[in-house]
């Protein structure tokens, strides 16, 4: 072996050597969070009002109060999200996420035009089903597992990846 | 002189002041050339603010709102230093643009200058990136709203979407972990990457000089070249200093920074980016849905190809605007069209009734924040203020328990079936109830019947309403009142005291808060509402403390009335 290639073995190694020690725990730690679930909520289903205190075909929007654990830290309840409730005729009830499924803004509802609406980029869903009527969103609104148990309204909190056409839970 | 010759011999700093002082600028000072050292003194006011703000902030989601808030609110001066770290960092972003255009137009990025251009191309998006990881930090609705918008976007482009989400925001939501990595972005990574390219920058700089205007002969050039001292250090110093004067006196005009309410993501808070990617936002709105993603990333790539590729395909003799007539083209339409979605963004958002009427709510919570903040951040974080907060809990408790039967002209929208408590024990309310118990405002759509209305002239009702009302003290006593009272024959039903059996409720005490205590516990009770009464007891159902706030809640509720269309 030549001197020179000797020398450059040495270096070679020694760079790789302290470039793994050092740099693979390093961009574990920096990439390890995005493959967690770093904010956990519960799945417990809300309870709302019962169903006849809400009017028929009128949103009506409720915060969800939840306890959770955002890593390394424990909360007692507090709001983490907010959803709409609407109620049909026939006593069931619609529930969609507030959260708009464009980029996430919250959405209002307009009671001049009876359409869900987004201040963000001027998205809008129908009253009937969510679905997108104007705008960029990609999809309609998120809707959730509603149940209804002795009159009173149960909702499972859920929130979902925005700006794609699929619905994915995030 | 011997303390300074004992050290040049040491560090042989005279001959680099030398070097730096003296250094040739070709074709003489120019106010043209301030924007880069202007540019160099701002970011030396951001790591001296910066600094200072990083020894009172705290990356927690339950503290970082509160840390800003006291710094702002509690500090000597506090307020100016977070003001000018702030606005700074827009001045930077205009300077940025300005220095940009300058040595565009010159055709300083031309050869051998291309490594200069592309490290400031590159500081350009590192200080984008402070700024995005700058306005998130004090955690309030602003930042927590405008910068989810960021992290979504993020999550939409093509492949690899999710994982930078992911990691940008560090896990599945927003939460700790997106302080800290923001943190650690804005104040460790971000500083040393940009002082090394400013570094890098300037040491190119010095070495190739000047681009001077092309117009101007070699000859005039090299006659007129000077060094550094004096000319332009005073041209750089002068500008700095007019602008560090502005900057600070637009900071007192603002007084400091806006820290909005603590950020609630149950909340509807409309989310506006900083003035610097409004355009970004505007492009996200006018491009139709599907088209969305390749407008706006074809949009950024095009440009950064552009500037990034100047150099290597702009290669006429000389830089004259006849001979890059495409490029300056191209240049002027990127710089018209931001600048055109900038400005019909705003003005959308000033036509708009409402986004107003969101603003202005926005700033009744931020004020509201801000004077409970003042008893302390609670355990739990700066949210829990308005939990901890009477007021809150009491609307809470209204609309868990209250408002599906009673109205109180909030925000709650109750059915009505029990009496509409806006205004509640007002003297217009009290005149309206006594004038028609049965009116479907009051007792009208209850089962409590057994008082008709009272005809009785207006002065009558209001000499009647203030003795009705003096009987809680909520109101002097009226004697004119109390005669009336009598002579009508309201008593033969009504008590004034606890006296057992009458047909009607007592008026012991009336809208007080002992009073508010037995309706709220007991409406059932013989000496309330007997038999006729719906409205269920809470009587163990409530704490005291809570009948306290829920009492506080409809006696102050808001007079904001919220819009439903929001
Ligand atoms: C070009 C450089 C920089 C820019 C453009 C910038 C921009 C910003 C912005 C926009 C904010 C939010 C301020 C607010 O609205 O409250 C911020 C906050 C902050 N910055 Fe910077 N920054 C820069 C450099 C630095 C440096 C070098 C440090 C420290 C070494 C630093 C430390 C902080 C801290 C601790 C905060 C949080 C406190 C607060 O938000 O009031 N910044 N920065
Ligand atoms: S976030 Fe709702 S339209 Fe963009």
């Amino acid at each position: 072996m030549k001197r020179r290639s000797f020398f450059n073995l040495i270096l070679g190694f020694c760079t790789t050597a302290v470039s793994a020690i050092v740099g693979l725990p390093v961009l574990s730690v920096f990439f390890d969070p995005a493959r967690k679930q770093t904010v956990r909520r519960g799945d417990k289903p809300h309870e709302f009002e019962a169903v006849e205190s809400l009017p028929i075909d009128i949103p009506r929007k409720r915060e969800i109060i939840q306890k959770g654990t955002d890593a390394w830290d424990r909360s007692d309840p507090k709001p983490v999200g907010a959803v709409w409730l609407v109620r049909r005729k026939g006593n069931t009830v619609d529930a969609f996420s507030v959260a708009c499924p464009h980029l996430g803004c919250a959405t209002g509802f307009n009671s001049e035009k009876n359409v869900f609406f987004c201040p963000c980029h001027d998205s809008a869903f129908s009253l009937e089903d969510g679905k997108t009527i104007f705008g960029p969103a990609p999809r309609g609104l998120d809707p959730l597992p509603v149940k209804i148990e002795e009159g009173k309204i149960l909702v499972t909190f859920k929130k979902f990846i925005q700006g794609i056409t699929s619905r994915k839970e995030a | 002189m011997r303390l300074r010759d004992w050290l040049n011999n040491r560090t042989g700093y005279r001959k680099l002041l030398d070097h730096l002082l003296n250094e040739p600028v070709l074709g003489g000072a120019r106010w043209a050339y301030i924007f880069g050292s202007a540019l160099a003194i701002l970011f030396c006011i951001q790591i001296l603010t910066g600094i200072v703000l990083a020894f009172y902030y705290s990356p927690s989601t339950k503290e970082a709102w509160g840390s800003v808030y006291y710094l702002d609110q509690e500090i000597l001066l506090g307020w100016f230093v977070r003001g000018l770290h702030h606005y700074s960092s827009s001045a930077i972003i205009l300077l940025l643009v300005t220095h940009l255009f300058q040595v565009f137009l010159y055709g300083a990025y031309r050869p051998p200058r291309e490594l200069t251009w592309w490290s400031g191309i590159l500081m350009l998006f590192v200080t984008l990136a402070f700024s995005l990881t700058g306005y998130l930090l004090p955690w309030d609705q602003k930042g927590f709203w405008a910068t989810s918008v960021v992290a979504s976007i993020a999550g939409t482009f093509p492949v690899i979407g999710h994982f930078l989400r992911t990691t940008l925001q560090g896990g599945n939501d927003f939460g700790n972990l997106t302080l800290t990595r923001f943190f650690g972005f804005h104040v460790f990574l971000l500083p040393a990457f940009l002082t090394s390219l400013f570094l890098f920058h300037l040491f190119l700089f010095r070495r190739n000089g000047v681009t001077p205007h092309w117009k101007r002969d070699t000859n005039e050039l090299h006659k007129k070249t000077e060094p550094f001292w004096p000319k332009q250090i005073i041209y750089d110093i002068i500008f700095a200093t007019a602008l560090v004067f502005v900057l600070s006196l637009f900071v007192i005009v603002q007084h400091g920074a806006p820290l909005d309410a603590p950020a609630d993501p149950s909340s509807s808070y409309l989310a506006r980016p900083e003035w610097y990617f409004r355009w970004l936002f505007e492009l996200l709105k006018i491009v139709p849905g599907k088209w969305e993603g390749p407008a706006v990333l074809g949009f950024c790539l095009f440009t950064f190809f552009f500037l990034a590729a100047l150099p290597l395909v702009e290669k006429s003799p000389v830089p004259s605007f006849k001979n890059r007539r495409v490029h300056l083209v191209v240049a002027f339409g990127i710089a018209g069209l931001i600048s055109w979605l900038t400005l019909s963004s705003f003005i959308a958002d000033w036509n708009d009734k409402g986004v107003a009427l969101q603003e202005k709510q926005a700033q009744t919570e931020t004020a509201k924040a801000l004077q409970l903040a003042k008893g302390g951040i609670p355990p739990g974080g700066a949210l829990d203020l308005y939990l901890n907060d009477s007021y809150e809990t009491g609307k809470r408790l209204f609309m868990e328990h209250c408002k599906n039967c009673h109205k109180a002209g909030g925000e709650e929208e109750g059915e009505g079936s029990a009496p509409d408590l806006t205004n509640f024990m007002t003297h217009e309310w009290v005149k309206g109830l006594i004038a028609d118990p049965t009116d479907p405002k009051y007792f009208g759509k209850t089962k409590i019947t057994g008082m008709d209305p009272t005809d009785v002239p207006d002065e009558d009702l209001d000499a009647l309403t203030d003795y009705v009302l003096s009987l809680g003290g909520l109101a002097p006593h009226s004697k004119r009142g109390e005669t009336l009272f009598e002579d009508s024959g309201c008593h033969t039903c009504h008590p004034r005291g606890n006296e057992e059996a009458s047909d009607g409720p007592t008026l012991d005490q009336y809208g007080s808060k002992t009073w508010m205590y037995r309706v709220i516990k007991n409406p059932d009770h013989p000496l309330l509402y007997g038999e006729q009464n719906e409205m269920p007891a809470f009587d163990g159902k409530l704490l005291d403390s809570q009948i306290d706030d829920l009492i506080n809640y409809i006696f102050n509720k808001k007079s904001l009335v919220v819009s439903e269309q929001l």
